[in-house]
């Protein structure tokens, strides 16, 4: 399965947003251009869930949410797994409430999202993270990935 | 026009009005206590007028204030006067993150008039790290997620979309968690926090300037390790 990167990119208004090519793996920031008006979207937790919830409507089904603690260390496996269970229910559910909730409860909590992991219909994998970096298996979910990334343009 | 020249220009406008309305009420005393000596004649209706205007005039120029307030997420205890961001050189990632809540405070007058049509025009408050490349992602919004309540910006900062009804006093009115994001890493550096009303709405900026943001927290201090 061979992977490529990429970067989605806004403009300074939020009325577009866009995907380029990342080979180089360059961290998402460096894509800021202020001097042309681009910049990458600021997606923390809160957004990361919406686009899991979002990407309902375009067949992106989430799989797997990337967590770290309230020191942004990675979790034991057995809260991971535990954590990660009611997170994707709540979000193929479209519950982001209760997705919210989940992440505010435990020990190490409060706990971030910083990758949300969704496969399209015909098996393709993508891997979002903060600041709008992906990584994804074939080009065709592209197009179905910025549908849902620009579906909360308004807080990216 | 500095604020020196205002207040100066307001205290004359003031004294003419107490003037103006004081001669008919100094009249009036001289028929009704023909007795009472001249300089009282003028200086009991002078007070009663000045009274009188400065406390309409209070009412008409007082401010709705709101305040914003930093916490650091593993230490909610504490109102933070100083946030220190520490940054991971590797990753540009903060070590722990904040809880920055809006709170409403007192408002009377006109200021509470202001407050509320400025919030019904779509009042925000923003709270921006002036001049830093560090970049700020809201992570948890409190009250309602499916409402967009908090957008971060293209620079440093977040702003928080107020919706009515006002909360009561002190309570909080809008609040995320967030966490800072740096880019290159760079001596310790302490940048200035603004903080602002602004409005989508020209009715909403004009009632907005009735409207004011206080907060402890004036500096950011960006500490990569």
């Amino acid at each position: 399965m061979a992977w490529s990167t990429q970067q989605l990119v806004r403009d300074a208004s939020r009325q577009a947003m866009w995907a380029v090519p990342n080979a180089e793996h360059r961290p998402p920031r460096t894509f800021d251009d202020p001097e042309h008006g681009t910049f990458v979207p600021r997606w923390g937790t809160l957004a990361l869930l919406k686009l899991a919830v979002q990407g309902r409507a375009v067949d992106l089904t989430p799989v797997r949410i990337v967590l770290r603690d309230v020191a942004r260390m990675p979790l034991s496996p057995e809260v991971d797994e535990e954590l990660n269970e009611t997170l994707v229910d709540a979000l193929r559910r479209g519950d982001l409430n209760r997705a919210q909730a989940v992440l505010q409860d435990g020990e190490r909590a409060p706990y971030d999202v910083v990758e949300v992991h969704l496969v399209a219909e015909d098996g393709a994998r993508l891997v979002v993270g903060r600041y709008g970096g992906f990584d994804i298996t074939e080009d065709e979910p592209v197009d179905a990935l910025l549908d849902a990334a620009r579906s909360i343009l308004s807080i990216s | 026009m500095s604020e020196e020249v205002k207040g100066l220009i307001f205290d004359a406008v003031k004294v003419t009005i107490v003037a103006v309305i004081s001669f008919p009420f100094a009249s009036w005393l001289e028929d009704t206590f023909p007795d009472l000596p001249d300089w009282l004649l003028f200086a009991i209706p002078a007070f009663l007028i000045a009274l009188l205007v400065s406390f309409i005039w209070l009412k008409l120029t007082s401010t709705a204030h709101l305040r914003a307030r930093w916490h650091q997420v593993d230490d909610l205890a504490v109102e933070r006067a100083q946030i220190v961001v520490k940054l991971d050189s590797a990753t540009g990632e903060a070590e722990t993150g904040f809880w920055l809540s809006v709170h409403r405070e007192q408002a009377a007058g006109l200021g509470k008039l202001a407050l509320r049509l400025a919030v019904r025009a779509g009042l925000r408050v923003r709270v921006t790290v002036l001049h830093t490349s560090m970049s700020l992602t809201p992570e948890h919004v409190a009250r309602d997620p499916a409402e967009d309540r908090v957008i971060p910006g293209n620079d440093c900062s977040i702003e928080f979309v107020l919706t009515p009804p006002p909360p009561g006093m002190g309570a909080v009115w809008a609040s995320t968690r967030v966490n800072f994001q740096g880019l290159t890493p760079r001596p310790p550096a302490d940048w200035t926090v603004d903080y602002a009303v602004t409005s989508s709405t020209a009715f909403g900026r004009l009632c907005g300037r009735l409207v004011k943001v206080d907060a402890r927290a004036a500096s950011v201090i960006e500490n990569w390790r």
